[in-house]
């Protein structure tokens, strides 16, 4: 009983300290400042003999791959929002059929290829990929919106618009957050899928964490691979840790 | 206050109401009565314009509703459903501030109101900073009363509000509500398929079914002009349920407390709001049609013909 106590304690203290969440960045810090060590150590370890390229210095990558994300959240989350509250406001059924149709197509299609199909026109860079990392990200956000807001229960609707409401009032007091977490579990998806698609991105000049996987693989070369890919990893769970926090943060449920 | 007159509304092809006339008056609380699918839901919904009729004209005051902005007719119109329907992402306070922040009330007058309706409806104000989903059902309610209550409007439109609590809670919110009701006289239209809340609670009440008016007066006229129409609707147990009107304060008027009683330990125990429903199953189960009873320390003897008398009188 007292150990169950002991642990609650420890639990929510760690989770007021922040302290999965500092030690995750900490951990993400010195790899990115210090992966000459290890670079050292697992050369000896996995007995690679290529000597080291003069390479892009690795904070380098971590922003600009940190910038491609960011960028694409940013625009999928406002295209994808703000689209699915103009059909839900204004109940563009038919464009609802045909957003959800477009997004499914959109995810099945390789986002390698959009990003090469975009290549010719906007030539090569960090530009296609993130308009192709957009195009992606807006379809999670953009079903979450329109679900969210349409699953909203009638009941506080109906209530709302009794109480003089008008229809922005009801949207932006009741259905907005009652629909939050679904948006929010949206938003979740569509960044994750930006931070691990982001990665491909260098295959057409966009530089970030991708460039060491894609020329480790290349080169056949796990050191390299290993230089992109932890750093991915950790910004990844950092990435889910703030959105569980956030999730986690409203009293009201 | 409120005049209903020859409305129709079909929901598709079904006829909901048809040629429905209605008129309440300012103060009164009115209770619609009537089975499910009878349109008294409807009927709230036209006068606050979440419908708007085929036919026939609503007026407030004499004024049409057509002419007053929904928004405005809605905010000076008090609502509240069964099951409350708080918000559940808003505490309390925030719940019954809804519509005083609608109408950009200043915000030590809306805090004020909110203090005192938390006192109106029985609630502590540590209620204020809870969320809907730490309220239990009846406390639920009553902010749901309170919030119908918010920007003090004349109007307040009730569906089935505590249609979703056990049978005790129910009692004793009802009782509330009355007490409410008695110091704020507000013109209330309150729908229900309960007919001992209905007859109960009811200035006037309206007895609903399938679209149209069975009857309608007040709850000891309807018994006198009482039509087969009217029992089958509200079964034969109504007279029962009437004499929870009669309280036994309104049978003593007329009666002197008997002095030489000295065990008044061994008598049943009411108070002055206690209901001659209560006094006669106290007679049932003592197998007597007189009774001695212990009321708030005096001893008054109630015989089965005082209840005829008072039930008579109110029914005159």
């Amino acid at each position: 009983m007292n150990d169950k106590k002991n642990i609650e304690f420890w639990n929510n203290l760690g989770k007021k300290l922040w302290i999965k969440e500092i030690f995750l960045l900490i951990v993400l810090l010195v790899l990115i400042n210090e992966f000459s060590i290890l670079e050292l150590w697992l050369k000896d370890v996995l007995n690679v003999e290529k000597g080291f390229v003069e390479w892009i210095p690795l904070q380098k990558l971590v922003i600009q791959y940190l910038i491609i994300v960011l960028a694409s959240v940013l625009f999928s989350s406002l295209v994808g929002f703000t689209l699915g509250a103009l059909i839900h406001l204004y109940e563009w059924k038919g464009l609802r059929e045909f957003a959800i149709m477009l997004g499914g197509l959109g995810v099945t299609f390789p986002t390698v290829a959009i990003m090469a199909l975009l290549v010719p026109s906007m030539g090569y860079g960090y530009e296609p990929v993130v308009v192709s990392l957009v195009i992606y990200g807006i379809f999670p956000i953009l079903t979450a919106t329109m679900d969210g807001l349409r699953d909203v229960d009638q009941e506080f609707v109906l209530a709302s618009r009794a109480m003089g409401m008008n229809k922005f009032q009801v949207f932006r007091k009741v259905e907005l957050p009652l629909a939050s977490p679904v948006i929010l579990a949206g938003l979740r998806t569509s960044t994750i899928i930006s931070i691990s698609a982001a990665t491909i991105g260098a295959t057409v000049g966009a530089g970030g964490l991708g460039l060491p996987i894609v020329t480790g693989i290349r080169t056949n070369n796990p050191i390299l691979i290993l230089k992109g890919a932890l750093p991915v990893m950790l910004i990844a769970m950092l990435a889910d840790l703030l959105f569980y926090r956030v999730e986690q943060s409203k009293k009201w449920q | 206050m409120i005049d209903i007159k020859n409305v129709y509304k079909n929901y598709g092809d079904q006829a909901v109401l048809s040629g429905f006339d209605l008129s309440i008056k300012k103060g009164q609380l009115c209770m619609l009565l009537g089975p499910s699918g009878c349109g008294k839901s409807t009927l709230l919904k036209l006068i606050n314009r979440l419908l708007i009729p085929e036919a026939g004209t609503i007026e407030i005051g004499g004024n049409p509703i057509e002419n007053i902005k929904p928004e405005l007719l809605r905010r000076n119109m008090g609502y509240a459903i069964q099951g409350s329907a708080l918000f559940p992402h808003m505490r309390v306070e925030d719940n019954i501030a809804v519509v005083p922040r609608l109408m950009n009330w200043p915000k030590h007058k809306t805090t004020a109101r909110i203090q005192e309706l938390l006192d109106l409806v029985g609630l502590n104000q540590s209620f204020a900073k809870k969320y809907p989903h730490q309220l239990s059902g009846g406390e639920a309610q009553r902010i749901g009363v309170a919030r119908a209550l918010a920007a003090d409007p004349e109007i307040l439109l009730l569906d089935e509000p505590f249609g979703a609590l056990d049978p005790v809670s129910r009692l004793q919110l009802q009782e509330s509500f009355l007490e409410i009701q008695n110091k704020l006289k507000k013109t209330v239209v309150f729908v229900t398929h309960d007919v001992g809340e209905a007859v109960r609670m009811a200035d006037f009440l309206v007895l609903m079914k399938n679209g149209t008016v069975v009857a309608q007066g007040r709850p000891f006229d309807i018994v006198r002009e009482a039509e087969d129409a009217v029992w089958d609707f509200l079964g034969n147990s109504y007279t029962l349920e009437l004499l929870e009107r009669i309280t036994l304060k309104d049978l003593v008027r007329n009666s002197i407390p008997i002095q030489e009683f000295k065990n008044l330990s061994e008598l049943t125990k009411f108070k002055m709001n206690s209901t001659c429903k209560e006094l006669l199953s106290a007679m049932l189960m003592n197998s007597n049609s007189e009774l001695m009873v212990n009321l708030g320390g005096n001893v008054f003897q109630f015989r089965f013909e005082d209840i005829l008398t008072s039930f008579g009188g109110e029914n005159q």
